[in-house]
């Protein structure tokens, strides 16, 4: 798999934690976002991701740059899956490593919340109640500040 | 000039189909390429708040000059993460 990606395939958490390590860094912080069972009191069944691959990664890219230059960390790598997810599935993860735990946490939030501001990528829910939805609207709740 | 448009999502269950090769005459822009597409006054102005355009993997805007051989996409509210 190359440095960021998107894939169709279930993501291999743990090489991707693995290939985390770098003696010079001291913290490593990876956020993992699964498919949850539920989305504003509805019951989901199961959701489709979509992306835009090829301009996708390359924000993905872009993102990953501007965390390390504003937080001083050494590695960021964001991997996404696509295609027809099942409850609890691994969508997206997100890896940091730095020197020191403080920038790695700050570095993993913004590149998570970049993502989901500016990655073209799309998310159809299937709800208990038979209907299909694009989801339209980003819930910002948990951008709320630690 | 020849331009690739590619859909995603909602807007690709819209269109019902993955992607057109559209001729343009210059100046063209991704507003004058929607309003094609989508001859209904109401529904573009709907599409319009809430579509972003992307020009060959960059974030642009409606008003941005197309050029031969772009790749144009509208973008619709995004959901990733």
């Amino acid at each position: 798999m190359s440095h960021h990606a998107i894939t169709t395939l279930p993501l291999p958490i743990d090489a991707l934690e693995r290939e985390l390590d770098d003696p010079e860094c001291g913290a490593c912080v990876s956020f993992i976002g699964k498919v949850r069972n539920h989305q504003d009191g509805r019951a989901v069944l199961r959701l489709d991701y979509e992306a835009y691959p090829e301009m996708a990664t390359t924000l993905f890219e872009i993102i990953a740059e501007e965390a390390i230059q504003k937080f001083k960390v050494h590695h960021v790598r964001i991997v996404h899956r696509v295609g027809a997810l099942a409850i609890g599935d691994v969508a997206v993860w997100v890896g940091v490593a730095a020197a020191h735990r403080g920038e790695a946490f700050s570095a993993c939030r913004y590149t998570i919340d970049e993502v989901k501001h500016r990655a073209p990528i799309w998310k159809k829910e299937y709800y208990a109640d038979g209907h299909a939805e694009w989801v339209t609207c980003q819930h910002d709740d948990e951008d709320a500040p630690l | 000039m020849i331009i690739t448009v590619k859909y995603f999502a909602q807007l690709r269950d819209r269109m019902k189909r993955d992607e057109d090769v559209i001729e343009l005459s210059p100046p063209a822009t991704p507003g004058d390429v929607l309003a094609s597409l989508i001859p209904d006054t109401d529904e573009r102005t709907r599409l319009l708040s809430c579509l972003q355009v992307a020009i060959n993997h960059t974030y642009q805007s409606m008003q941005t000059p197309l050029h031969a051989g772009d790749e144009l996409v509208f973008i619709p509210p995004v959901a990733g993460g």
